[in-house]
């Protein structure tokens, strides 16, 4: 699948082996010693995806196998469950009755016009805003408390405008995801050996994975724009997230930083992390979210497959207006 | 990518060692290796101020007593108790309060007869209550809604405690004392600077410790985005829980000196409005700053001190004004305070860019 449709543009082969091959030179720093994940023959893996051939999606041997308890992949089991969200700002209702599943090893997108209430539910589950109503199960449990307490449980998130600490280095920030890890005792998802190393190694290593090649060690605030998103990925990584929330990631990033950002998403997928994605480029999350839901005025209007999405009148009408979606 | 370098699991694992051990502060930048000039500049710098500090209530005698440089130490401590706040975003308005909840602990020790040794630990500690409360009202509060909540509570303190209980006098009332006794060490105010001095450097340098330590990264982190501090894990109450105690401790402590200093403090100098003045010079100073929070003591304690005697308390009909007008020529020219304006001369000194 290409991400093709009618709602978007087409994601560039080029751009996707840009992403696999971030994933490659991370993947060589880890172990030199590998196995192939993925089918090498260019058939899809199990989250749908063209895999391609390759050296794609290959982990550490002595990785393996991967387990429940000892650290993977655990695709399609439900990690975080939404029923009846509902919030008000107000006399302005911003979510009704949000219901919203994620599973691990998928990619789920959120989408909807401006307003919608997208940031809304991600503030919501991140536990900046209280609902007014509506329950929240995470790994089989209420998902409840104050903010840090829920990353504590393995909520990662990253912000529609990038917040990184702009007067600390790039490093203090991605050691503040570290910490975090630690004193949750998570283990990492996408590379369980991960939690084994020092601190400061780990933020290097997960800096190269999502590609960052700049210089650790300058003010947070001293970055382009596309790179202060990148470390925000990062940063959020860098907490051991078994959920990471990323809040229209894409904005703001060239075409070749989108590209290894596509490419890195599928393959945190395919180790097992889940991912939610709020993002505007249609192309983008067709092209990598296997279950799609769509908001408008704070409420789901369309849920399921992007092909599914894509022939929703509604959300076509949604996005364009009446007169679009009859024409 | 510099990672590449690294070929093998034992190298990678003594080099993160290293690392480790060689930065409390991990990320900070690589720092330039000193050139000579910046090396004879400290060490020349550095001896200096230790001579300095260590002769001045002597060498300042021809402009007044050793008290006015005992107060300026004084009044830097209070400073730098608002100025830790500053590391969180937050303005308290209470630390004169504190200082006289100071005063106070220092009496009940006396009476009760505890040894001067325990007498400020024992101080220290006693500010936790008030710490506590005050830091009760962050959970709900910030900025200017926090500012205004501590000086409502210094009027209250002030009103319904300090003024029945110091009276006009300071006479400790109700506890059939007149004044605290200094310890027989401190005697005279030129011994009274030593002991200051101290405590003054023990706290300013627990300060630094902190600010230069990954404690200290948080409160930056915090003050920068407390949304994303928190949804990174870190729970921002408890950083400013610790942030409101140990500037209610400096302050208490300063409380307490004063009062060892003054023997007696009459609650009108414990008024809330003292406490916007202090701000004010931490402000000047460099909020956040410790060196900035220690010269603005000096600056704006103890030279109109020293100014007061030389013109025969006629400064005293000009002491504010003076001390606004410095006040605002600081912020106009360098607004990062007084620390600000050391770096910058400091660099110069030093040779290096500016």
């Amino acid at each position: 699948m290409t991400g093709a449709g009618p709602l978007g543009r087409r994601i560039t082969p080029a751009g996707r082996q840009r992403g696999r091959d971030v994933m490659a030179a991370w993947h060589r720093l880890t172990d030199g010693d590998t196995v192939a994940v993925g089918p090498a023959d260019g058939t899809t893996n199990g989250n749908g995806h063209d895999s391609g051939p390759g050296p794609v999606g290959r982990r550490p041997m002595s990785l393996a196998p991967w387990s429940v308890d000892g650290g993977g992949r655990e695709d399609g089991r439900e990690l975080l469950s939404v029923e009846n969200l509902s919030i008000h700002f107000g006399g302005v209702q911003a979510l009704r009755d949000v219901r919203l599943r994620v599973r691990t090893g998928e990619v789920t997108g959120v989408i909807g016009p401006n307003g919608a209430g997208k940031s809304t539910l991600f503030n919501c589950l991140s536990g900046l805003l209280q609902p007014d109503a509506g329950t929240v199960t995470f790994d089989g449990a209420p998902l409840r408390g104050a903010p840090s307490v829920r990353a504590r449980r393995g909520l990662g998130r990253t912000f529609q405008t990038p917040r990184l600490f702009r007067s600390l280095s790039v490093l203090d920030n991605l050691l503040f995801g570290c910490e975090t890890a630690d004193w949750s005792g998570h283990r990492y998802v996408f590379d369980p050996r991960l939690g084994r190393l020092p601190q400061i190694e780990r933020a290097e290593r997960i800096a190269a994975l999502v590609g960052f090649r700049g210089d650790l060690s300058v003010p947070a605030g001293s970055l382009p724009f596309g790179d202060l998103r990148t470390v925000e990925l990062a940063r959020a990584l860098c907490g051991a997230p078994s959920l990471l929330m990323l809040d229209e990631p894409a904005s703001g990033l060239d075409a070749d930083q989108a590209q290894s950002f596509v490419g890195l998403m599928r393959e945190l997928g395919d180790m097992g992390l889940a991912v939610l994605l709020i993002e505007h480029d249609m192309a983008l999350v067709m092209g990598l979210c296997k279950r799609i839901t769509v908001l408008d005025f704070g409420q789901v209007i369309a849920e399921g497959t992007p092909e599914d999405v894509q022939r929703n009148e509604t959300v076509v009408h949604a996005y364009l207006g009446r007169s679009a979606a009859r024409a | 990518m510099s990672i590449t370098d690294v070929t093998t699991d034992v190298e990678r694992a003594v080099q993160g060692a290293i690392r480790t051990a060689a930065s409390s502060v991990a990320s900070s930048a690589t720092t330039p290796a000193l050139t000579r000039r910046a090396r004879l500049s400290r060490l020349v710098g550095g001896v200096v101020l230790a001579a300095l500090l260590a002769t001045l209530p002597f060498t300042m005698h021809w402009a007044g007593p050793a008290f006015a440089v005992d107060y300026g130490l004084i009044v830097a401590m209070a400073v730098l108790s608002i100025s830790v706040l500053g590391w969180i975003g937050e303005i308290s308005l209470a630390p004169v309060a504190q200082m006289g909840f100071g005063v106070v602990a220092v009496n009940v020790c006396q009476v009760h007869h505890i040894p001067f040794g325990f007498t400020l630990p024992i101080v220290a500690l006693s500010s936790l209550p008030i710490s506590l409360l005050l830091a009760a009202f962050t959970l709900r509060l910030k900025g200017v809604s926090f500012a205004i909540a501590t000086l409502a509570f210094a009027y209250m303190a002030h009103k319904t405690f300090f003024l029945e209980y110091l009276g006009t006098y300071g006479a400790f009332g109700g506890t059939g004392t007149t004044q605290v006794a200094r310890p027989s060490f401190v005697r005279t105010d030129e011994s009274m600077y030593y002991l200051e001095l101290a405590v003054l450097i023990a706290v300013a340098l627990v300060c630094y410790a902190i600010n230069r330590s990954r404690v200290g990264a948080r409160f930056t982190a915090l003050r920068e985005s407390e949304m994303a501090f928190s949804t990174l894990g870190h729970p921002p109450a408890a950083y400013r829980f610790f942030a409101i105690c140990l500037s209610g401790a400096i302050a208490t402590v300063a409380g307490a000196l004063f009062v060892y200093l003054q023997l007696q403090v009459p609650s009108n100098l414990l008024l809330p409005a003292q406490a916007i003045l202090f701000f004010g010079y931490a402000v000047a100073g460099g909020l956040g700053s410790v060196t900035g929070a220690l010269a603005a003591g000096a600056v704006f304690g103890a030279i109109p001190k020293y100014l007061e005697t030389l013109t025969k308390s006629e400064f005293l009909n000009y002491d504010l004004f003076v001390i606004g007008l410095v006040v605002f020529v600081v912020m106009m020219k360098a607004p990062g305070g007084l620390a600000e304006i050391g770096r910058r001369v400091w660099r110069r000194v030093e040779g290096s860019p500016a």
